[in-house]
């Protein structure tokens, strides 16, 4: 999902009016307090919040020359940022075109940081991600995959409509260390479950995080490996977890606390 | 002397309360579900491209269930594949036919063919209306459904890519949904000669799951309101998800009566509408009608009346796998409410 900024022009306002005016609250204030204090960073983070990848761009390239160093551009600046974003969308202050063109700016960053590096960063561990079979509705997933990357994973994005086979085969084969699905119909839910008992067949062990609007706490936790994702933001902390070697069963567990305290309504 | 089923739902649109017996049961989106096929012994996907199966399933939630409406078609995809998009009508019978295509990059790419009530499967739903008309017309509304503007937009574009463009290049947003104007109304207006009483306008993508308020009146409204205009019959004006902050935009396209999801709060929803158009909803298509017992849906149903629908409507498309006996359940509420 990477679309370059067709034309780095004046972002801001575009986004000031779709979000404030819609919205009595504001979300400056939710942005002072989640922007980081060093300027270098503050200035990269800014741009991922404002979706301007231009303004991304020059940001990180001052802070090299600045003496910073590009992981740390990563993780202090970029994906400071997304989480701000992250959250500005849990409040109900950003859509999801926000998002989505602050995950397109985000990685445009990773890019920029990744060739001061002299090659890729290193990611944090590898999630699959899909849409259920039968089911097209991937906005969801796609904000899914987009946050993950934008935190530093790797993203096996198999898209939409994937049959049950072709999500086990790649688990199989690629050895992720965590899979996601998303739903939207009460009609496709019921590939997880079926994705679920074939990987237990095959004796792979894995959380497998299912979300999506028709999908519930209850359908979930019905079947091994599930654990039923709320919010798209939750992804990243979960795949920490997973990364860390938590199991599927104590990811369900401590949901409430690995994903960082929201309220988990069920 | 009775009312048909016809008669309910067409004054209860236009709003004319004293002339009715009772509140009608009926649905702006589609209404078939695999129980109903099985009973019929026809099919999806066979039933989105075969006139005279898309009539008898399209009829079916009426003849078995008493739902008061006839309706086609069932998918959001028929006006994206005459514009070239590729679709996936599904392998199972309770696939509905999708839009897997990639987007074109510029409106100007996207090739309007002359000829288009003649292409793709528009035929087959004009004759489905009219086997439909002909079969219960006396009895029961024929509703036809076509796309919102914006939401042909976001199968045109694809819609994450357009999600993209609403900040980046927003002009190209209205021109995609620009396109939409005069096909679908064209389309309804084809719909209406063919025999369908009223015209529901989905505009799934413009949800505010989706679009901010902002958004909404930016991308959607001012193009469902032109395309209305054009529309010689009555209108439905359906749109997705949480309608709070849209449903004066919604009543603002001329509609003749706005279908709201069960999201919305029909309590500040219902006021605003007064005078200006009717408004139907909105049993929960999950909670109630898949996931629910008869005694659920009868408290919604009873809910929403003293609430003051126009008419009672499930908040959305019904799932496929909605059982009879719920959306039976669904009509009798609403038949024993007015008869106590
Ligand atoms: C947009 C939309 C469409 C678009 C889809 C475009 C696209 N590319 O996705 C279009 C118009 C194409 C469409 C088509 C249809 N749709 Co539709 N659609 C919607 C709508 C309005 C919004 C869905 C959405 O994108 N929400 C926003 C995203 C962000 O939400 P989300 O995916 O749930 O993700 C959030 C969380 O769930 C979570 N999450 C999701 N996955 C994961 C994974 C992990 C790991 C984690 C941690 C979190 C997480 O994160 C996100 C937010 O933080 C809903 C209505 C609604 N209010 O939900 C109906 C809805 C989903 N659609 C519905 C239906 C019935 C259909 C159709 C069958 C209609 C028809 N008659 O043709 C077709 C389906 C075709 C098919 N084969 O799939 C029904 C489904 C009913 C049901 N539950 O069975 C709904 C619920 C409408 C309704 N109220 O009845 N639709
Ligand atoms: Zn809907």
């Amino acid at each position: 999902m990477v679309i370059l900024a067709d034309k780095a022009k004046d972002l801001r306002t575009v986004f000031r009016r779709y979000s404030l005016e819609a919205e009595p609250a504001s979300p400056d204030a939710v942005i002072k307090t989640g922007l980081p204090s060093d300027p270098n960073f503050s200035k990269v983070a800014k741009g991922v919040i404002d979706g301007d990848a231009a303004a991304v761009e020059s940001s990180l390239k001052a802070a090299f020359g600045a003496g910073i160093d590009p992981l740390t551009a990563i993780n202090d600046g970029l994906i400071a940022g997304m989480n701000v974003v992250s959250d500005l969308y849990e409040k109900g202050l950003y859509y999801l075109p926000q998002v989505m063109i602050a995950a397109d700016a985000m990685a445009v960053g990773i890019g920029v940081c990744e060739d001061k590096l002299g090659h890729p960063a290193e990611k944090k561990g590898l999630v699959v991600t899909h849409v259920a079979e039968g089911d097209i509705h991937d906005i969801g997933k796609e904000i899914v995959s987009a946050l993950l990357a934008a935190n530093g994973y790797e993203v096996i994005n198999l898209g939409r409509d994937v049959p049950v086979e072709d999500v086990v085969n790649t688990v199989r084969e690629k050895k992720p260390a965590m899979v996601t699905g998303t739903a939207l119909m009460t009609t496709t839910m019921t590939a997880f479950p079926r994705i679920a008992a074939r990987l237990k067949e095959l004796g792979i062990v894995i959380p497998f995080v299912c979300g999506g609007g028709a999908v519930t706490r209850e359908f979930v936790e019905a079947y091994d490996y599930g654990i039923h994702g709320v919010k798209a933001h939750h992804a990243p902390h979960l795949a920490a977890a997973a990364v860390k070697g938590k199991s599927w069963k104590t990811i369900r567990e401590d949901y409430e606390d690995i994903t960082g305290g929201y309220a988990y309504k069920w | 002397m009775a009312l048909s089923s016809k008669d309910r739902v067409m004054l209860a649109l236009k709003g004319k309360k004293d002339e009715i017996d009772r509140t009608p049961v009926t649905c702006a989106n589609q209404t078939v579900t695999v129980e109903q096929m099985d009973n019929l012994g026809i099919y999806w996907p066979e039933g989105h491209s075969d006139a005279e199966k898309m009539a008898q399933l399209g009829m079916a939630a009426y003849k078995q269930c008493g739902l008061e409406v006839a309706d086609a078609p069932f998918d959001q995809a028929v006006e994206a594949e005459i514009l070239g998009c590729e679709v996936d009508l599904g392998k199972k019978k309770e696939s509905i036919p999708s839009v897997p295509f990639h987007g074109y990059k510029e409106p100007g790419d996207v090739p309007i063919p002359e000829d288009f009530l003649e292409k793709g499967r528009i035929p087959t739903v004009l004759k489905a209306i009219e086997i439909m008309k002909k079969d219960v017309g006396e009895e029961a509304p024929v509703i036809s459904h076509t796309n919102g503007p914006f939401s042909l937009a976001g199968h045109l574009g694809e819609i994450n890519k357009i999600l993209i463009m609403i900040l980046r290049t927003p002009e190209k947003v209205k021109e995609f949904a620009e396109i939409g104007i005069d096909l679908i109304a064209d389309y309804a207006n084809a719909q209406f000669d063919a025999g369908a009483d009223v015209v529901t306008v989905e505009d799934m993508l413009a949800s505010t799951d989706i679009l901010s308020p902002q958004m909404y009146d930016d991308f959607a409204a001012p193009f469902n309101t032109a395309c209305i205009k054009k529309i010689k019959g009555p209108t439905i004006l359906h749109v997705c998800g949480k309608g709070d902050l849209i449903v004066e935009s919604m009543i603002g396209s001329g509609a003749t009566n706005i279908s709201v999801d069960m999201a919305t709060d029909l309590n500040k929803a219902i006021p605003k509408t007064r005078g200006r158009c009717t408004i139907m909803g909105s049993v929960d298509t999950i909670k109630a009608l898949f996931q629910g017992t008869p005694e659920i849906v009868r408290e919604q149903v009873i809910s929403n009346i003293r609430q003051g629908v126009d008419l009672v409507a499930p908040g959305c498309a019904l799932s496929p796998l909605t059982k009879s006996e719920l959306i039976k359940a669904m009509v009798n509420a609403s038949i024993e409410y007015f008869a106590e």
